[in-house]
């Protein structure tokens, strides 16, 4: 299994099983910073596919490799980018409680959802990101 | 002859017919109570009146068969336009989020939510 073909997924996968309450005692430190970390490396595992495929048809000489893959993908990809880039800039940026806590689930419904829109945005080639 | 007990009375409050509101629409937050109360008084169907995007995100998620829990609103600033972003918290466990994000796209197309350069969380 290669970095191109899966990217970040692997890890991604493992840091979501790590969250769950029963492997809870398997580390010390703060859960948050396992959340954050599975949501940044969840966007860039999409981008990164995304990207690979529509590698020519951006210009490499324009800075903003983000805006171009989202700008080259179609509307429903682009705003499932759009969704995790939001996310990531929280989970890399924002120092407040990160995810927001819903009023009666768990955080790791969030995280589970962000696996989903990976899952979905990976099993796709060009043709039906474009 | 027989003596007939007609009732000549004109429908008023003591005579009307009850309500039906359907009961995921009562669970809905806050919000939706106003929406409901117009229903209620008015006879009004949704159609003909303006519905804030939340309430149309709220009735979407109701008619799917879902009831929410909560929702919340944020924005996001991107490269190059800015975004309201509603997470919807259900009361309902969700089995298989590879299938319910396709409840997200269904909706945001129907409420064309992607031209409005609005995002739709549903958890």
């Amino acid at each position: 299994m290669s970095f191109q073909s899966d990217y970040y997924k692997p890890l991604c996968d493992y840091l979501l099983e790590l969250l769950k309450p029963i492997n809870s005692s398997k580390y010390t430190f703060d859960q948050e910073i396992l959340r954050r970390d599975f949501v940044s490396r969840s966007y860039y595992t999409a981008l990164l596919h995304c990207k690979n495929l529509v590698e020519e048809d951006i210009d490499k000489n324009i800075l903003g490799t983000h805006a171009q893959v989202i700008n080259a993908t179609n509307d429903e990809i682009s705003i499932d980018l759009r969704k995790l880039k939001s996310l990531r800039v929280m989970a890399d940026y924002d120092t407040n409680t990160f995810p927001m806590p819903l009023k009666t689930k768990k955080e790791i419904v969030h995280l589970e959802r962000i696996q989903a829109i990976v899952n979905n945005i990976i099993s796709k080639d060009y043709d039906n990101i474009t | 002859m027989l003596d007939l007990m007609i009732d000549y009375r004109l429908p008023n409050e003591n005579y009307s017919l009850p309500v039906m509101v359907p009961q995921h629409y009562e669970e809905q937050y806050n919000k939706n109570h106003t929406l409901i109360e117009k229903l209620d008084r008015s006879g009004n169907t949704y159609d003909n009146i303006e519905m804030t995007i939340d309430n149309q995100i709220a009735l979407e998620i109701n008619d799917l068969g879902y009831t929410i829990e909560n929702i919340t609103k944020r924005e996001f600033n991107d490269f190059d336009k800015r975004f309201d972003i509603y997470t919807v918290e259900l009361k309902n466990e969700i089995e298989d989020y590879n299938l319910f994000v396709q409840n997200e796209k269904i909706i945001s197309k129907k409420l064309n939510l992607y031209t409005k350069n609005i995002m739709l969380e549903i958890v």
